[in-house]
């Protein structure tokens, strides 16, 4: 655990120190580098009044929009001084509070082990064992439905995938057999899925991390939420299926007005998906507010750490060209300051010092010749 | 929320799927790539086969004496010579594979579905039922088993009802203890968890999502446990407490040749090697579906 975070920390220090050249020490600018901000700036703070003038720009959007925000409306979700602790009385979340309502995305930031997933899987009401509901509590009256981490693990091995979307279907949708697998087939290709899935359906290791996700992601939306929890569904996968899973998120969002809770380490994706951010160190907020504020004005030094050591997402990919978007998106990420931090932590402790030694005895042979002469 | 109001139109790029070959070559030729599942896979369906087809095969009745060959070596006729009342000991030999395996076969059903069905319960809901089926199957294990057997065999009287009710009474445990580990781990996997707040009833949890799972491993025990339990019904007829003659049976073969060891020692050995040959058959077959789950996996 303690090691794991420290090797987080190094790369994140190589990529601060490569940020710095980049930026010449000017903060803001160099997370204007970073695409997320770019689009930030060219968006208005997604506060629900404007946002709902934005989405009634398009009219497309008009009957969404109507039904999804409105300020004076009641929360959907509350979660009220939530405190969490282990079996041994440990603390692991301490008075977590923040309210949701319709449409609205929340952002939870913070390094591993802040207690963010934990929060999440307190509002599904899915506590791992050994962690407690020590005070506070969690109220809502709708819907919600979890999108994972492991893409992979959320699925079962041993069942094809369009048996297991049409499954929830059947059961949530209370339809029959042949209704929920056509609406599963539609939920699919609605989520990018290829349509040979229909002809032949395939096992979850037939299918590569992104489609297992979007597979996951129709699981949870045939659920038809009106809360969205994210916990953390791009960490598992490579850079530009990042950039697709996010972008397919958001258009859903936009699609079928969810509100949504987004969990993850990475500021900038949190920037790009969410209304609203928590900041979360070791169970507790530490900064709380608009997107745009937290990430312009940060008050707390560890927010200030998580900006300057945020990963950056691939530009979006225009074209299909796969290899040359992905070898940009390295360069983009600071792959080579990642490489650079590995190198260096790679390098063996021994190595490091008999070279020290030599240098010391060199000195020293070098003094003693120089005491006789 | 209405899904009408989605517009059909896909997003995102469109990955190619996987040849859904990937896993390997399916069906036949994957079998045929493990050579334990062949092997025993082959060396049991032969035995079957002769089980089968014995009274076409040998023009002799197991049980009809004939003491004027006795105790006859192999020969032309009598291809693994005759036992002390004259009777083919082949004949006898593949009869009580008959009697032997179905047996075994009928014997090892209801433990089976029983052990899986208390083991998947006990460790997807955890809880009291997870402690006392613990408890039951631990106070089990510590009994040494033939003894268990031994008893239960004595009590219930002698022939193949006894053999049926010792191990509908003991054979449970194993499947119970192996699946109630399994079931007790997958529990924890993020799937089931999904599942659970997906709002999919528990049984269908369970049938749909953790038996399939459980199953292969649960197989792969019932191979090795057959060996033990054809181990056990040939024990009980040396011992006189199983099969009863005249009914052919290799316990009582072995224990009816062992008093003519010097002079028709295949009495004895012929018996015992087919119940070392079944034993291995079985083996192999649960080694290589091990294999073959493993791979596709």
């Amino acid at each position: 655990m303690n090691s794991r975070k420290s090797v987080e920390w190094r790369k994140k220090a190589g990529i601060r120190a490569e940020q710095g050249d980049a930026a010449k020490g000017d903060k803001l600018q160099s997370l204007g580098r970073l695409e997320p901000l770019e689009q930030l700036e060219s968006l208005e703070p997604r506060e629900p009044l404007e946002r709902l003038e934005q989405l009634e720009s398009r009219e497309s959007l008009q009957s969404v929009g109507t039904l999804a925000l409105n300020v004076n409306e009641q929360p959907i979700l509350v979660v009220d001084g939530l405190t969490l602790e282990s079996s041994s009385g440990q603390k692991l979340v301490e008075g977590m509070s923040f309210t949701l309502r319709r449409g609205e995305s929340i952002g939870l930031v913070g390094e591993s082990g802040s207690g963010k997933s934990l929060t999440l899987r307190a509002v599904l009401g899915l506590l791992p064992r050994g962690v407690q509901l020590a005070a506070g509590a969690v109220q809502h009256t709708v819907s919600s439905a979890m999108v994972f981490q492991d893409p992979r693990g959320a699925l079962d091995p041993l069942c094809p995938v369009v048996k297991q979307v049409a499954e929830v279907v059947r059961y949530r949708q209370k339809k029959g057999r042949r209704e929920a697998r056509a609406e599963a087939l539609k939920l699919l290709g609605l989520l990018g899925l290829p349509e040979s899935l229909a002809r032949e359906d395939r096992y979850p290791n037939q299918l590569s991390g992104g489609q297992c996700q979007r597979i996951v992601i129709a699981i949870a939306l045939a659920c038809r939420p009106d809360i969205l929890l994210c916990d953390e569904p791009t960490t598992a996968l490579d850079v530009t299926m990042q950039r697709q899973i996010i972008d397919l998120i958001a258009t859903l969002q936009q699609e079928l007005g969810f509100a949504m809770i987004f969990v993850t380490h990475n500021l900038a994706i949190a920037a790009e998906m969410c209304s609203r951010l928590i900041v979360m160190k070791q169970g507790r907020v530490v900064e709380e507010g608009l997107a745009l504020d937290v990430l312009t004005q940060p008050n707390d030094p560890y927010t200030q750490m998580l900006i300057e050591a945020v990963l950056p997402l691939p530009e979006r990919a225009e074209t299909d060209a796969g290899a040359e978007v992905e070898k940009e998106a390295n360069e983009r990420s600071g792959a080579e300051g990642q490489r650079i931090a590995h190198a260096e932590e790679s390098m063996p402790n021994t190595v490091k010092k008999s070279r020290m030694e030599d240098l010391k005895e060199d000195s020293e042979s070098q003094a003693e010749g120089g005491s006789k002469s | 929320m209405k899904m009408e109001s989605i517009s059909t139109e896909p997003m995102g790029k469109i990955d190619p799927l996987l040849p859904s070959g990937k896993s390997g070559p399916r069906g036949w030729s994957r079998i045929r790539r493990i050579p334990a599942l062949m092997a025993g896979s082959i060396m049991l369906l032969v035995l079957v086969l002769l089980a089968i087809f014995i009274p076409w095969i040998s023009p002799f009745d197991p049980t009809a004496q004939d003491l004027a060959s006795f105790l006859k070596p192999p020969s032309a006729e009598h291809w693994l010579g005759t036992d002390q009342l004259g009777r083919d000991l082949f004949t006898r030999l593949i009869y009580a594979a008959r009697t032997d395996l179905g047996i075994m076969v009928l014997a090892e059903i209801v433990p089976f579905c029983l052990g899986i069905t208390v083991g998947m319960i006990a460790g997807y809901y955890g809880g009291w039922v997870n402690t006392i089926v613990s408890l039951v199957t631990d106070t089990f294990i510590a009994f040494p088993f033939y003894l268990i057997v031994i008893i239960v065999a004595f009590a219930s009287g002698a022939g193949a009802k006894g053999i049926y009710i010792t191990f509908m009474l003991v054979g449970w445990i194993v499947f119970a203890r192996v699946t109630r580990g399994l079931a007790a781990s997958l529990r924890e996997q993020e799937w089931i968890a999904s599942a659970q707040t997906l709002g999919l009833p528990g049984w269908r949890i369970l049938l749909r999502h953790l038996l399939p799972n459980i199953l292969p491993q649960a197989v792969v025990v019932l191979m090795t446990d057959m060996v033990g339990v054809l181990v056990a019904i040939v024990t009980l007829g040396y011992l006189g407490i199983g099969i009863a003659p005249p009914t052919p049976d290799w316990g009582t073969m072995i224990a009816d040749g062992q008093s003519f060891m010097t002079t028709a020692w295949w009495l004895s050995a012929v018996p015992g090697f087919a119940v070392v040959y079944t034993g291995i058959a079985l083996s192999l077959l649960g080694d290589g579906l091990a294999d073959l789950w493993r791979r596709k996996s």
